[in-house]
């Protein structure tokens, strides 16, 4: 009996033992797995996901075209956002769009698209397409649009009447051209135009004025053909070096960088698993997603399905796609780039139709898009965002600062640049080429970032210049 | 063959060659005579100006063309003091010579000198095959547009309107 009386004290003492350890271990936070927090998979499980409201207004991103030129009978100013001038001829633009926003547009053509680019006339386009309602909507809620997509604007004026000024764009869904007569006092538009004349460099033509978009009929004079509103830069130019810096060296020793970003995933950080992989890679796990913040400079989110993600506000699907434009900003902002840095949509949002899309961005500096070498980050741009129901399930962005070096290249002509290519090539040298423009590339055998032209024909085909040794690669 | 007939011939050949202006392919002579023409008519077709004779505002003028690749370029403008076409050049005195490449574009920008301009274009692939091109390009100064300009607007036209 005296033995059975021990054991059952034993048992009691064991159990309660039991309790006092498991306790212990659920509340004593210094006992818990690093970043784990038992509660937290409770209280996930009762709260609904956590939508962010965001402050930032993306009108004026969406708006912003990506280049202006002013046309002044021959003389043509190319201005990009780093230029002082931009946002001046911007504001002026932007009151002129306001006012198209409203108005019913009549057909117009080519011919008188090309004539405003010969004569006193602004000329501006974004980097994307853009669906027309989506980009009035920016403008009025009342807008009167008739347009299904577009990219390409120009303002011109009558000497006649200083009352009126005459906008066209071309509908990139069937390149038709349309007009709107505005009621604005042209006087203003005039004044920079005329200021801008005097300080053209003369170097920038459009291919229809070079007549460059005409095919030869004789045989023997074979040569390239360009897209009549193509800019070519005809001397060769200069510009700037950059620098790259990873911000995410030693991520996981660096709660003050990643927190902020977690926390706009939704992440609880006082409640969350963290765990550090052998290459200092820091991966954050929640019920329905991991972040994973990359030690060579890029963050990786995944949902673990597409019904569960970041919730994006918006009740409309233009709404929900600010949203997403807005979210690349927030998550920018908490980068801290450096100033010469700036991103630009560069997928088209023309034919979203629901609340899934995918967006992406591009990084810029010095008027020039950053290349993503594509092998390292396993990544075409350096924003990629795909959002389903409204809610992001996937996120990739490339977290390192690029600067403006203390050199400068020289660039060859766009003529010189094309005259490298492989005559014999089937890709671009076959077709119309569509776009000329230089971009940052970085350079795998001196490993330094340095300018490059790319070529695009219609067909989409891009090839390569190198402007040190004019070798084309593709 | 005797030393004699040799030393002739080279004679003859040196008066034969100074007689003709040649052009080389490597390098462009420094002026031309005004009746100078070309011996071929295929291998560069002006695409700007689009026509011989031209008016501009502009004093950027940009000369664009296609041509035969391989092709040397020369533009030159004629001097009324000497008679004869000059060789232009570049603000590094270099000669606005350029070889077309694959694409088969050619463009080059020169500056205007107010009133009249006679360019001529010389494209050689060869020294006996040559093509010649003379453009008149008047340019416009801004007096004189601004009188044209207020003249045609009390009509209700503007100048702009014309030379679009």
């Amino acid at each position: 009996m005296k033995f059975e009386r021990f054991k059952s004290i034993l048992l009691v003492l064991l159990v309660i033992s039991s309790i006092v350890l498991t306790v212990n271990k659920w509340f004593n936070e210094k006992l818990w797995p690093d970043g784990y927090n038992f509660f937290s998979d409770v209280k996930n499980y009762f709260v609904p996901d956590k939508i962010n409201i965001y402050s930032f207004d993306p009108v004026e991103a969406v708006l912003r075209p990506s280049k202006i030129i002013i046309n002044n009978s021959g003389n043509h100013t190319l201005y990009t956002k780093s230029s002082t001038e931009y946002n001046s001829i911007f504001s002026e633009l932007k009151e002129i769009l306001e006012l198209a926003a409203l108005e019913k547009p009549v057909i117009s053509d080519s011919s008188e698209w090309d004539n405003c680019l010969k004569g006193k006339s602004c000329y501006f386009s974004y980097p994307v397409e853009y669906g027309g309602n989506y980009f009035f909507t920016h403008l009025s809620k009342e807008h009167q649009n008739s347009v299904k997509s577009l990219q390409e604007f120009v303002v011109t004026i009558d000497n006649r009447v200083t009352s009126s000024v005459y906008l066209y764009l071309r509908d990139t869904a069937n390149d038709n051209v349309v007009k709107y007569r505005l009621s604005h006092k042209s006087d203003v538009l005039n004044q920079i135009i005329e200021q801008t004349a005097y300080s053209s460099d003369g170097i920038n033509y459009y291919s229809f004025e070079l007549n460059f978009d005409a095919v030869s009929d004789d045989q023997k004079k074979e040569h390239i053909v360009i897209d009549s509103d193509v800019l070519i830069n005809i001397s060769p130019k200069s510009i700037a070096s950059i620098g790259e810096q990873n911000l995410f060296n030693n991520i996981a020793e660096h709660p003050e960088l990643y927190s902020p970003i977690l926390s706009e995933f939704g992440y609880n950080t006082s409640a969350i698993r963290r765990y550090v992989e052998t290459d200092n890679s820091a991966v954050f796990v929640e019920n329905y997603g991991t972040l994973k913040f990359h030690t060579n400079g890029f963050i990786d989110y995944k949902s673990v399905n597409s019904s569960n993600g970041v919730a994006l506000s918006g009740e409309t699907i233009y709404e929900c796609i600010n949203a997403g434009i807005s979210f690349v900003n927030r998550v920018s902002m908490m980068l801290g780039f450096s100033g010469d840095m700036y991103w630009e949509i560069s997928s088209d949002i023309a034919d979203i139709t629901s609340k899934s899309f995918k967006l992406c961005f591009d990084y810029y500096i010095n008027d020039n898009m950053i290349i993503i070498p594509e092998n390292d980050y396993s990544m075409k741009h350096a924003v990629e965002m795909e959002v389903s129901g409204g809610k992001i399930i996937s996120y990739k962005q490339l977290c390192r600062n690029y600067y403006t070096g203390d050199y400068h290249i020289t660039c060859s002509s766009a003529i010189d640049a094309i005259d490298s290519l492989d005559s014999d090539d089937e890709g671009v040298f076959a077709d119309v080429i569509s776009d000329i423009f230089t971009a940052y590339t970085f350079n795998t055998e001196t490993k330094i970032w340095q300018p490059m032209w790319y070529i695009e024909n219609s067909e989409g085909d891009i090839s390569v210049i190198s402007v040190d040794y004019g070798g084309a690669g593709v | 063959m005797s030393k004699l007939s040799k030393l002739i011939t080279a004679v003859i050949l040196i008066f034969v060659l100074s007689a003709v202006p040649v052009i080389s392919c490597f390098a462009s002579a420094n002026s031309l005579p005004a009746y100078y023409s070309g011996t071929v008519d295929y291998l560069i077709d002006i695409r700007n100006p689009e026509t011989i004779v031209s008016t501009t505002t502009n004093r950027n003028c940009v000369i664009s063309a296609v041509a035969v690749k391989g092709t040397k370029v020369t533009l030159y403008a004629y001097n009324s003091a000497t008679g004869t076409y000059e060789v232009l050049k570049n603000a590094y005195g270099e000669k606005l010579e350029t070889y077309v490449g694959s694409s088969g574009l050619y463009v080059q920008q020169i500056t205007l000198k107010d009133g009249l301009n006679s360019i001529m274009v010389v494209a050689n692939s060869s020294s006996v095959t040559y093509e010649v091109v003379k453009l008149e390009i008047s340019l416009l100064n801004k007096g004189y547009m601004d009188n044209v300009n207020a003249k045609f607007k009390s009509n209700g036209i503007g100048v702009t309107d014309i030379f679009r």
